[in-house]
């Protein structure tokens, strides 16, 4: 028989940095930016969740409930690498992985034993070979295993199969459905939906007539059915865009600022793009004035951009066309739509001259040499964002003794 | 509190059977020797691999350092002071 396993990580950062540093054990840990700045809360350990602390927190908000949590300030590459180390011990129970985001997966079985006694198998190989907890979620569903993976955490498994969903997921409330938060959860309670029963047992007409298209998911989602299937890395499609945000430390009104840190953001955007091979029909600017009111507003070219100049240059034209800025800029973001392969681009004899798509491939392998700040735009340093500093430490030198 | 330091430090290390760990380092001319490292990861600054090592010393107190392939510097990244 054919099962999907969630494997989901519990507080995954903050259990990294508790495991690293015995000192933080039994202690409220936030991993995310500090209190004071409008950076958000990343993973916060279960001494933190006790007092409400939740992950998506702005972190001023987590200090006020918790004020004697201790703040960390993250460290990606550590947190990668212990999620590669966790695709490799799944990989050993089945060839079938997908990394769903870094702290969670799913993986594909085909097994006659009791699924119960090779799901307790995955949680216990995790457990001891990154000494790190994962709640399961098990179904003949990857849609199912996911809702249910967080039914019991920490260290919890749950299975639920499809036939069981009528008394197991129905009498939840609506937000136990994937894609349902406060909003959605409102809307549902105006067509008298308390819980996911409710969604079941209405017609999928209505639920299009509120939510257009996603009502029809909704109401396959309630009823237990979902086309989804696992997906390996290899069997992944090509990103379908690809982009950057950032949160600014105080409103910017000043357009050189503003435009400083636009070209940041296009330079990280198409380097990406490029390290993918790939090229954007559509760039797409996104702005939140101090107010929180947001607009994206993008712009189709005539042919597609992979360098930094060419996405910049569009930027700086929605800005203009907006004028959105002028009320003060909290976030601004930029996105890459409608990709296409670059060789495919390049077969199609699309011009691809200009002096910025030249550059990229210089200005890439510097940086792959030297590393990511080794060169850039000199339009970005007017934010003042980025230290352009040289070795920071001196050449080895051999010891003088063997210490003792 | 986690505090960064990013000082160049003097590092006895042990390569054994493909793997390398610091087992005693020199800071502020004082030795610190190292009773268990509790994690290890790795990232590249540009062509260069560098390997992090979190370790704790005898005295329990919490380090992270970084060995640096390019040049072949050691650097003690952060410690702990007080948490």
């Amino acid at each position: 028989m054919r099962y999907a396993i969630h494997v989901d990580m519990d507080a995954f950062f903050a259990s990294i940095e508790q495991l690293a540093n015995p000192r933080l054990r039994g202690k409220p840990v936030i991993v995310g930016g500090r209190p004071g700045t409008r950076s958000a809360v990343a993973s916060a350990s279960y001494e933190a969740r006790a007092f409400g602390v939740r992950s998506g927190m702005p972190s001023h908000e987590a200090e006020r409930l918790c004020p004697q949590a201790i703040f960390l300030p993250g460290n990606s590459s550590r947190y990668l690498h212990t999620a590669v180390r966790l695709y490799r011990v799944l990989e050993r129970f089945s060839p079938r992985v997908e990394p769903a985001s870094i702290d969670e997966a799913y993986i594909e079985l085909h097994t006659r034993e009791d699924i119960r006694e090779v799901a307790r198998g995955i949680q216990a190989a995790v457990e001891s070979e990154l000494e790190l907890s994962a709640s399961l979620g098990v179904s003949d569903s990857k849609y199912l295993a996911k809702v249910c993976s967080s039914f019991s955490k920490p260290r919890g498994m749950t299975v639920l199969m499809r036939a069981d969903v009528p008394y197991v997921l129905w009498p939840r409330p609506v937000n136990a459905l994937y894609g349902v938060g406060d909003k959605t959860a409102a809307r549902l309670h105006a067509l008298g939906c308390r819980c996911v029963g409710d969604v079941a047992r209405l017609s999928t007409r209505t639920l299009e007539q509120e939510f257009g298209v996603y009502g029809a998911t909704l109401h396959e989602l309630a009823s237990g059915r979902d086309r989804w299937r696992v997906v390996t890395t290899r069997e992944a499609a090509d990103a379908k865009s690809i982009g950057h945000e950032h949160t600014l430390g105080r409103d910017v009104y000043e357009r050189s600022r503003l435009e400083a840190l636009l070209c940041g953001l296009s330079e990280k955007v198409a380097r990406r793009a490029r390290r993918a091979g790939m090229a954007a029909r559509r760039v797409v600017v996104k702005q939140r004035d101090p107010q929180f009111r947001t607009i994206t507003h993008g712009r189709k070219l005539a042919r597609p951009v992979d360098s930094a100049e060419e996405v910049f240059a569009v930027g700086c034209a929605l800005l203009d066309e907006t004028r959105f800025w002028e009320n003060g800029v909290r976030l601004l973001g930029v996105s890459l739509q409608l990709l296409v392969r670059t060789d495919s681009v390049r077969q199609l004899r699309f011009e691809f001259d200009s002096h910025g798509a030249r550059s990229s491939p210089i200005v890439d392998r510097i940086r792959s040499k030297h590393g990511e700040h080794a060169i850039g735009l000199a339009r970005t340093l007017e934010a003042g964002r980025r230290s352009r500093r040289g070795p920071r430490h001196p050449s080895f030198q051999a010891p003088r003794e063997a210490f003792d | 509190m986690i505090e960064t330091i990013d000082e160049p430090i003097e590092v006895l290390a042990r390569f054994d059977k493909g793997r390398m760990a610091p087992f005693r380092f020199r800071w502020n001319q004082t030795v610190f020797r190292i009773a268990k490292v509790t994690g290890n990861w790795e990232d590249r600054e540009g062509q260069h691999r560098r390997y992090h090592f979190s370790v704790l010393t005898e005295n329990n107190d919490y380090f992270e350092l970084r060995f640096h392939t390019g040049d072949l510097t050691w650097i003690l990244s952060k410690t702990s002071l007080e948490a």
